[in-house]
């Protein structure tokens, strides 16, 4: 993740004076213009009038992204994990389902290692060893079959896998977007960019991706110009109550987290009630792999966010997750975690303790 | 709120405090400490500070169950299975929660989101919030609570002299019954009771109320607030209907009540014509 900086941080961060150019003549013509323009509502504007913050400008940054997941040319093709199975007698996609993972926890020679008996399959060589880990991403946890059977139709090594590729793209496309909106931030002279808001959305197909970030400028009045430019998903009333609790925003911040669950023989069975097409069959109950999956999401995302806190405080984190069945029991879950880097400039007393009312209007 | 301690900080207003620390560059106010997240509104944030808690971390808690293959056939009575695999994986995500918050030194998780999805073969349930802790640092207790109370209802429940315990949870799977020709026929022309249906929808209702309250009392508690029910018939089988219901077990805490009584006012005020930040203040 770009760090955005944000406040006394200028590392990475757009000064007020970073204008790099990258701004198109359009953009550079409408924010020298006389007249302002703001996405700010009304309530808004007016909460942030009295505190003298003063709008000067709508500010946005766009990055259009090719996306695909396992394509021609996809990183999977080149995982080093299953570069001999693929290579191998199972070939193809089969390499994924009978693919013995090398030196994976329990893997082939110790099939029961860990598996379904005693405490339940899985958990098996988290995060851990030299298999499956490559810049595209990394294995998270794996799973191995209890059945002391190989065959091609049996999946006897799964695994949960982070797709930092995936992540990667991603990060790119918000970080390109954001930084552009700065610079028009910059361009336009502002100390702060509030009300931000990011869409990402398919354009045209779903092999093209669209970032868009966009936010109002803002300059407080007769305040000396900041070493970097701040940013916030705030506005009007709620950052009114930000500053007035002694934090004052830093940076937006947003990240996502990919994780695919390639289902070992129990785990497929599972996802299709029991049963699957080679006749094993499991009891119904947990699904180990996918509880640790939608776990593993959530965590990774939060933990590459707060790395980039720089011990300040992540606020009002919005927490968006998307899951789908990708079939025979594989299963991607994406999450998403934006919110406002904070950090307390100054002390503040709690609020009086809160008193009933019972309102007449 | 009152104003800061800062002794540099004009006590005017917003303006000038925001003038005060552009001036010195926005400088933290102490050392950095270590990053936390939270999902809390800045409201929720503030009103959870005044009664001397804090957020911690932003924790989840997920489990996915598995439903067997061929319960969804209209047959008769509850579809056990499919209630056995909700109350497995509602269970398992409030322990994976319960788990995560004590990983983070955290008492307890409020504003948490109940996302539940039940496909053919999968319950799926997630649960996400915010762990919270007093202020003063306190010994994190070894079962932090669970709970889906924003940070407003959580602080009233405690200056009301409650406490959270847990979050229960109840849900029943039951088939639509089936009619003969002839009573369906009988029926059909007349603008009277089913009685076969108002009896299993009923039975339905008070299963999943009743294992509900049921883990509230597991729990300990006394009570369930802010039960939340989801009910309707699943849009891969229409003649099962789903009955769930959650919410808050609370248990009363001996310490005395601190509201207060009730004040009547009568605002003159327009929020949507005038908005005063110094008001932020509680002057």
């Amino acid at each position: 993740m770009v760090d955005p900086g944000g406040l006394t941080e200028p590392d990475g961060a757009v000064s007020p004076d970073g204008y790099q150019g990258d701004v198109p003549p359009e953009a550079s013509e409408r924010l020298s213009s006389s007249a302002w323009s703001s996405g700010l509502s009304v309530n808004d504007f007016a909460a942030c009038a009295q505190m003298g913050i003063r709008p000067v400008a709508l500010v946005q940054g766009f990055c259009v992204l090719g996306w695909s997941w396992y394509g021609a040319g996809s990183p999977y093709l080149y995982r080093p994990a299953y570069g001999g199975a693929m290579g191998g007698a199972w070939g193809g996609m089969g390499g994924f389902r009978g693919g013995i993972p090398g030196t994976a926890g329990g893997g082939f020679g110790a099939p029961f290692s860990g598996g379904y008996q005693g405490g339940g399959y899985g958990g098996q060589g988290a995060a851990g060893g030299s298999y499956g880990r490559s810049r595209w991403g990394s294995t998270i946890t794996s799973y191995s079959c209890p059945h002391s059977y190989v065959g091609m139709d049996h999946r006897s090594f799964g695994e949960n896998f982070e797709q930092r590729w995936v992540s990667d793209a991603w990060q790119n496309g918000f970080d390109t977007a954001f930084s552009r909106m700065m610079q028009e931030a910059a361009a336009a002279g502002a100390h702060g960019v509030i009300a931000v808001v990011d869409r990402v959305s398919h354009l045209i197909d779903s092999s093209i991706r669209e970032f868009h970030v966009y936010g109002t400028a803002v300059v407080v009045q007769g305040a000396p110009r900041p070493p970097a430019i701040w940013s916030t998903y705030l506005a009007g009333q709620r950052l009114a109550k930000l500053i007035e609790a002694g934090f004052m925003p830093a940076s937006v911040v947003a990240s996502l987290a990919s994780v695919r669950v390639w289902a070992v023989c129990v785990t497929q069975a599972l996802m299709a009630g029991g049963y699957q097409t080679g006749g094993w069959s499991a009891p119904s109950g947990e699904i180990t792999q996918v509880s640790d999956a939608q776990m593993q999401a959530r965590r990774l995302v939060r933990d590459r966010v707060k790395s980039s806190l720089r011990g300040d405080t992540l606020h009002g984190a919005a927490l968006g997750v998307s899951w789908s069945d990708v079939g025979e029991g594989d299963y991607q879950v994406d999450a998403v975690l934006r919110g406002t880097r904070v950090r307390r400039v100054r002390d503040a007393d709690p609020l009086p303790a809160p008193k009933l009312t019972l309102r007449l209007s | 709120m009152t104003s800061g301690n800062d002794g540099d900080t004009p006590a005017g207003n917003l303006r000038d405090t925001l003038l005060s620390l552009a001036a010195k560059g926005y400088a933290p106010s102490m050392p950095a400490r270590k990053g936390s997240t939270s999902d809390l509104s800045i409201d929720e944030a503030l009103v959870l500070h005044s009664v001397g808690w804090e957020p911690v971390e932003l924790v989840c808690g997920a489990a996915a169950f598995s439903i067997p293959a061929g319960i969804w056939t209209w047959n008769q009575g509850e579809v056990v299975a499919a209630s056995a695999a909700y109350a497995g994986a509602m269970g398992r995500a409030a322990s994976a929660l319960q788990a995560e918050c004590r990983a983070v030194g955290g008492h307890g998780v409020v504003g948490v989101r109940v996302d539940v999805a039940v496909e053919r073969h999968l319950v799926n349930a997630v649960m996400v919030g915010s762990a919270v802790a007093p202020s003063g640092g306190a010994r994190p207790p070894a079962l932090p609570f669970v709970s889906d109370l924003s940070g407003r209802d959580f602080a009233l429940l405690r200056l009301g002299g409650w406490d959270p315990v847990g979050l229960a949870f109840g849900a029943s799977f039951v088939n639509a019954p089936r009619r003969s020709a002839a009573v369906a026929i009988r029926q059909s022309s007349q603008n009277v009771e089913l009685t076969n249906y108002t009896e299993a929808l009923y039975a339905a209702r008070e299963s999943a109320m009743e294992r509900m309250q049921s883990v509230a009392g597991q729990l300990g508690g006394q009570g369930v607030v802010g039960v939340r029910v989801s009910e309707g018939p699943l849009p891969f089988a229409r003649h099962v209907l789903r009955f769930a219901a959650w919410g808050t077990v609370v248990k009363a805490s001996g310490r005395p009540d601190q509201l207060g009584p009730v004040s009547v006012v009568v605002p003159l005020d327009d929020a949507k014509l005038a908005f005063d930040a110094a008001s932020l203040r509680g002057r």
